[in-house]
């Protein structure tokens, strides 16, 4: 059965992207968000196996909504999708709960190495 | 020439553009200085006088502002601009040297550590957008200017002598969380640019290309 993924960012762009790499490697994009406030309840309502989440976002931002996530079900895995791909943050991202961080621009083979390793770090 | 009208999608695919740049320029910023830096969400203005004051916001201020344009796929002009304090703080940063207690000029050492900063915070911004739009850049060395703020906007003006109206400006702060700096980033595009990157923006959309670059 194939991992299911929801992807949270307020880019259509980067959605778009993400969707059109993740789902030709055979995953299943179950959702889309487009701020912290949306993934959280869209979360919930989903229980995918894996969120790819942006950090820059209107509303409710990446690392909030990480807590909120991790808050309710520890056992999220949230893989960081940022173009603030610096060491700081990454630790930060880490610290929060996240299970990996990807910079943006990547090419689709790093975003589906990044997702597996969340899928694997599970185990 | 009439500007590109842009509708709802195109402007959020070009803030996006310049969230990739940006948001890479500022990691850059923060892998040097051993601080963190964000972005705020970039937004889009056309040129004008006005909208630059509105977006700037540094009257009675010395300043400090990066200027460099770009050939290639995508020709393009970029300022980093930030009020003399506060490159001062980032130098010092960079630099790990107290502050100079008069608090006033830029010594030699402080203004070359900022034609560097400059030079690697440009290049940063533009590889990563096109890195993600599959364009092909060239650069010229940054100039740097130190001056009151209302001659600095001469400088800024004048790279866009008879085209006002014509460029668009994605623009984004960059700054520490605990305050001790910001800045920003002006990406400017003139019309043909505009519709290149509008271009590749669809073909990133339609398209998936074995070994090509995504955000």
């Amino acid at each position: 059965m194939a991992q299911r993924i929801l992807i949270v960012d307020d880019s259509r762009l980067t959605r778009a992207i993400i969707k059109n790499a993740l789902t030709g490697a055979g995953f299943d994009v179950c959702g889309e968000a487009e701020n912290g406030r949306e993934a959280i309840a869209k979360f919930h309502e989903l229980r995918p196996d894996v969120v790819t989440m942006d950090l820059i976002m209107p509303e409710v931002d990446g690392m909030q909504a990480t807590k909120e996530i991790l808050s309710k079900e520890p056992n999220a895995r949230i893989l960081v999708v940022t173009s603030l791909g610096q060491k700081l943050l990454e630790e930060d991202a880490m610290k929060t709960g996240a299970k990996g961080m990807i910079a943006k621009p990547f090419q689709p083979q790093e975003l589906i190495k990044a997702v597996n390793d969340v899928i694997a770090s599970r185990a | 020439m009439q500007p590109i009208k842009l509708d709802d999608d195109q402007i959020a695919d070009l803030v996006e553009v310049g969230n990739i740049g940006a948001g890479n320029a500022a990691s850059r910023l923060s892998d040097l200085i051993h601080r963190r830096c964000i972005i705020d969400i970039p937004e889009i203005s056309y040129m004008s006088t006005q909208e630059v004051r509105r977006i700037l916001d540094m009257e009675n201020s010395f300043v400090v502002m990066m200027h460099i344009k770009i050939m290639g796929d995508i020709p393009a002009t970029m300022f980093v601009v930030l009020k003399r304090a506060y490159a001062q703080t980032i130098v010092r940063y960079m630099t790990n040297e107290g502050l100079d207690p008069t608090g006033k000029d830029l010594d030699f050492t402080a203004q070359f550590a900022l034609k560097q900063l400059g030079e690697i915070l440009t290049k940063s911004f533009f590889d990563s957008i096109h890195q993600f739009l599959m364009a092909k850049a060239k650069y010229s060395m940054p100039e740097i200017i130190m001056d009151s703020w209302s001659s600095a906007q001469e400088s800024l003006f004048s790279s866009f002598a008879g085209a006002s109206g014509e460029h668009l400006l994605i623009h984004s702060t960059f700054l520490d969380p605990e305050k001790s700096f910001n800045g920003k980033f002006i990406y400017a595009l003139n019309q043909d640019s505009q519709g290149v990157v509008l271009n590749r923006i669809k073909l990133l959309l339609g398209t998936r290309k074995p070994g090509g670059v995504t955000p």
